[in-house]
């Protein structure tokens, strides 16, 4: 890939629904958080909610939600040596700091030299690294750098794009002087807003603790940063993000007008919204059921188990984990738990990336009939109590675990077990604090990861990129720290060797068609043979004072492209209209 | 006096390390801890997670990192936070309790304010209409807890907003639609934010006060020598506040001291409901987030003045009682 545009950047028109013509400057957005921010420093920031990715201005790359491609962002000009390791950029000459000092390579050199070292404990630290090698880069001129991969695979640019420069001039002067501590100490929440120096299109203005952050429009930005019109983005003046460490009082300040964008996490919230936009108390759009959130749930059986070698065969046999999955009811479980707000789950790809749903993945969905005849052939005959048995007279029957904070992971449990029952399965179910599952699943020492103390059990997960979305390492991999059926080192069948190594070249397939074929083999094996029983995602919904304007146009409204802080929208594209 | 105040402090340090320990103990005896959480979190790597562990010193084993707590504390440290990008828990912990003593010292003033004269009114016409009618209230209001009035209190505001337009504060601290507020003016818009919620929170103490307080009134006045002095006749006036109630207040007094810890547990529920920025939230927060220091320090100052808090209800008993002499 190679791109030449003209400087500045140029906000795409489809990106929005509002016209540029129609477009009012001003005004305040309104914004809640359910804690406070901990930091103005962006290498000790942990998580979010993050103050330091609120001010921001991305990276050399940004991703166009229209076409799904890396373009170039801070950089004007990128090119890609022929080994595909080496990213060489040019900055736009525009780029300016909030206290106008110009934005060079050095500012990314010196972010890249802070991030990689571990003393910092930045949260990027881990993607200057791939194993023990190290990402090198290089400052070519005062405004070109090149950044080198030790390997050659497709995340690299989703990594270049995570890549954020802070002030050479700020962090590394600290850096060179005092060390990681240096810049440590700089910027907690004690500094002076005006003492910060951001690239993005708001700077702090004043926090209150417990109270709220509002931030306002740093004028630099918007002098390499347009719209399609030619103006300078953003157009909303301020921002102002209220703490309110409830839900339900977050929900009663939406309610009471106080705020212009909420998203509602369950039927309860969106149905309050509804009926006060319905009885007419309420000035709001409503976008309930807009698609899958970036997260599942699934269930998985322990094949780890040597000091209960019976149960340990069974869980290692596939056709008793087809015959499990052909007594997942999704259906009901969707419309009787999520109020039929969710998407059934096939695969370690997110129904959110139905574009990367294999085909015919559902291959043993619900069919009782099909499953009691498998456990049939499996040797299983019902007992006087009409509990299955093998033909040693030991019963089928088992413990279902899932963490109790969870009441949606609880009644998929109860579900389960409801239908497992009418064909002679016994599962009892148990529900554990968060913490416990979690080291119950994972145990610490190798001997542990051989004999876990769980029969089977449902956990989620969550995140991760939509470059490959089929999953990461160490979820695919025997004894990786995410895989749930098997922690153990060895791989106990070939098909989980084969998924391992099928993965390992996707991440080396730049053609995203053959990266896309080598995901339908990974997923076309773990259809067959179920490590994880995917289950279910849950439906995003939105709602939004009809006053802020500029959503998502219909074709990238989804919730791929939303934005945790500012919903379906690109901030930055959006404006308030003040009647 | 002094050697019993020493002979208090010298008692205070077994109990407090003890304490301690247990509190370490018991956070500990959870299962998992801080980093655990994100375990279920695909772009954490292990190494990142092991750099944590290290960074939070979370690879020491449980008896060295307690006393590294435990020494640190005593030189005045209360270590870092582990959610709050390792901020000092006091930095955490000072603004968030000069917010909940906002809303105690408030919900107190309005306690007393009203439970004394109801005590007193209900004390001298004991099962009147009224007195009556007091009982039943201070029944409601013992009986049903303050988080759920909070949330009836929400929702009535809520639709008295939709419907009629009067915009008193729902929750917070302040308002968000002042831009730059005078500070006189800000002062009144705290007062406001913090009203329903005291006001729910001095139910509570009302109610209990008002009974405890009544209770010992008509004992007091049932005694021998308040019949004197009546019979005597001695203005009703001074019977009642020189003697019977200077009387009947000890035990109120001696609870004075428990609400020195009160200032640094918050306000409870009612500061979650009504996202009122208090120690409580913060509390219940770094339970789930298994955050060590900030329970361990916080648990500790509560240890403290929990001891202090109770040295100073001797002395005011010492004051108001005359019986009482430590010597």
């Amino acid at each position: 890939m190679s791109t030449s545009l003209a400087a500045p950047y140029v906000h795409p028109a489809d990106e929005t629904v509002s016209k540029p013509s129609e477009v009012k400057m001003g005004g305040t957005l309104r914004l809640i958080q359910l804690k406070d921010f901990d930091t103005y420093n962006p290498f000790t920031s942990q998580g979010r909610p993050s103050l330091p990715e609120l001010q921001d201005a991305g990276g050399l790359i940004r991703t166009n939600p229209n076409t799904g491609d890396y373009e170039p962002y801070m950089s004007d000009k990128m090119t890609i040596s022929k080994d595909g390791r080496t990213f060489t950029f040019t900055l736009r000459p525009e780029l300016k700091w909030s206290d106008g000092q110009a934005i060079t390579a050095d500012d990314f050199i010196s972010t890249f030299q802070i991030y990689a070292d571990e003393k910092v404990g930045s949260n990027l630290y881990s993607y200057m690294y791939e194993g023990d090698k190290k990402v090198t880069w290089k400052k070519l001129g005062n405004l070109s750098l090149s950044i080198t991969f030790p390997a050659r695979t497709v995340q690299n640019l989703e990594t270049i794009s995570y890549l954020s420069p802070y002030p050479d001039h700020v962090f590394g002067a600290a850096y060179r002087s005092k060390g990681a501590d240096g810049v440590k100490a700089l910027w907690d929440l004690k500094t002076d807003p005006k003492d910060l120096v951001i690239s993005g299109p708001w700077k702090v203005e004043r926090y209150a603790l417990g109270e709220r952050v509002v931030l306002t429009k740093n004028k630099f930005y918007g002098e390499w940063n347009k719209d399609s019109a030619g103006r300078a983005v953003p157009y909303i003046t301020n921002l102002q993000y209220n703490i309110v460490p409830d839900q339900n009082a977050a929900l009663a300040q939406y309610l009471a007008g106080n705020l212009d964008i909420y998203a509602p996490s369950n039927r309860d919230q969106l149905s309050q919204i509804a009926d006060a936009k319905k009885g007419g108390k309420l000035n709001v759009e409503v976008a309930a059921n807009v698609g899958p959130l970036a997260s599942v749930d699934m269930l998985y059986f322990n094949m780890n188990k040597s000091s209960d070698p019976v149960k340990q065969t069974w869980f290692r046999d596939k056709r008793f984990r087809q015959a499990m999955s052909m007594l997942v009811n999704k259906e009901a479980m969707i419309d009787q738990i999520l109020g039929g707000f969710g998407f059934a789950a096939w695969t370690s790809v997110y129904p959110l990336y139905k574009d990367w749903v294999a085909p015919n993945v559902d291959k043993y969905k619900y069919n009782p009939t099909a499953a009691a005849k498998l456990l049939a052939d499996m040797g299983f005959k019902k007992g006087k109590d009409g509990v299955l048995q093998d033909s040693k007279g030991r019963k089928l029957s088992f413990t279902l675990i899932t963490n109790s904070e969870n009441n949606r992971r609880q009644q998929i449990a109860r579900l389960f077990a409801d239908e497992a029952k009418k064909v002679g399965v016994d599962i009892k179910t148990n529900f554990i604090p968060f913490n416990q599952l979690l080291d119950t699943i994972g145990p610490e020492s190798d001997a542990a990861k051989l004999d876990r103390k769980f029969d089977a059990a449902i956990s989620g997960i969550g995140g991760g990129g939509f470059i490959n979305p089929v999953g990461v390492a160490s979820m695919l991999q025997c004894g990786g720290d995410l895989n749930n059926y098997n922690s153990s080192k060895k791989c106990i069948a070939p098909w989980e060797t084969q998924m391992y190594n099928l993965y390992l070249q996707s991440r080396k397939e730049f053609d995203i068609n053959k990266r896309k074929a080598i995901a339908n083999r990974i997923q076309a094996l773990q259809a067959e043979n179920l490590g994880n029983i995917y289950l279910l995602s849950q439906s995003g919904h939105f709602s939004w004072d009809s006053r802020l304007k500029g959503e998502y146009p219909k074709k990238i409204f989804t919730t791929l492209w939303a934005d945790s802080y500012f919903g379906p929208r690109n901030a930055l594209l959006s404006w308030i209209d003040e009647k | 006096m002094i050697p019993f105040l020493i002979r208090r402090f010298l008692q205070m340090v077994p109990t407090f390390v003890l304490a301690c320990v247990l509190v370490y103990v018991l956070i500990q005896a959870a299962p998992g801890d801080f980093l655990s959480q994100f375990r279920e979190n695909p772009t954490i790597t292990p190494e990142a997670l092991e750099n944590l562990k290290r960074k939070f010193g979370l690879d020491k084993g449980y008896i060295e990192q307690f006393w590294l707590w435990f020494t640190n504390f005593l030189r005045g440290d209360l270590g870092i936070s582990f959610s709050h990008s390792s901020r000092p828990v006091w930095e955490l912990v000072a603004p968030r309790m000069w917010n909940s003593m906002i809303l105690v010292v408030f919900s107190l003033l309005l306690s007393y304010a009203i439970a004394i004269p109801v005590a007193i009114y209900s004390a001298t016409r004991p099962y009147s209409p009224l007195d009556r009618l007091f009982s039943v209230l201070s029944y409601f209001g013992l009986g049903i807890p303050s988080f759920f009035f909070s949330l009836l209190a929400i929702y009535a505001l809520l639709s008295i907003q939709q419907n009629w337009g009067w915009d008193m504060p729902i929750s917070g601290k302040s308002s968000s639609k002042l831009t730059d507020p005078t500070p006189l003016r800000y002062i009144w818009d705290v007062f406001l934010h913090s009203l329903v919620p005291s006001v729910i929170l001095a139910l509570r103490s009302i109610s209990s006060e008002s009974r405890v307080l009544r209770a010992q009134l008509m004992e007091v006045l049932g005694q021998d020598y308040m019949r004197t002095a009546r019979a005597k006749g001695l203005e009703y006036q001074k019977i009642m506040y020189k003697h019977a109630f200077r009387n009947a207040i000890l035990p109120i007094v001696a609870g004075l001291g428990g609400l020195l810890p009160a200032f640094l547990s918050g306000a409870g529920f009612v500061e979650v409901v009504f996202a009122w920025p208090g120690l409580t939230p913060l509390l219940l927060e770094s339970v789930q987030t298994q955050d060590l220091y900030v329970l361990m320090s916080t648990t500790a100052l509560t240890t403290i003045l929990y001891i202090i808090g109770n040295m100073l209800s001797d002395i005011l008993l010492a004051a108001v009682d005359p019986r009482i002499r430590y010597s």
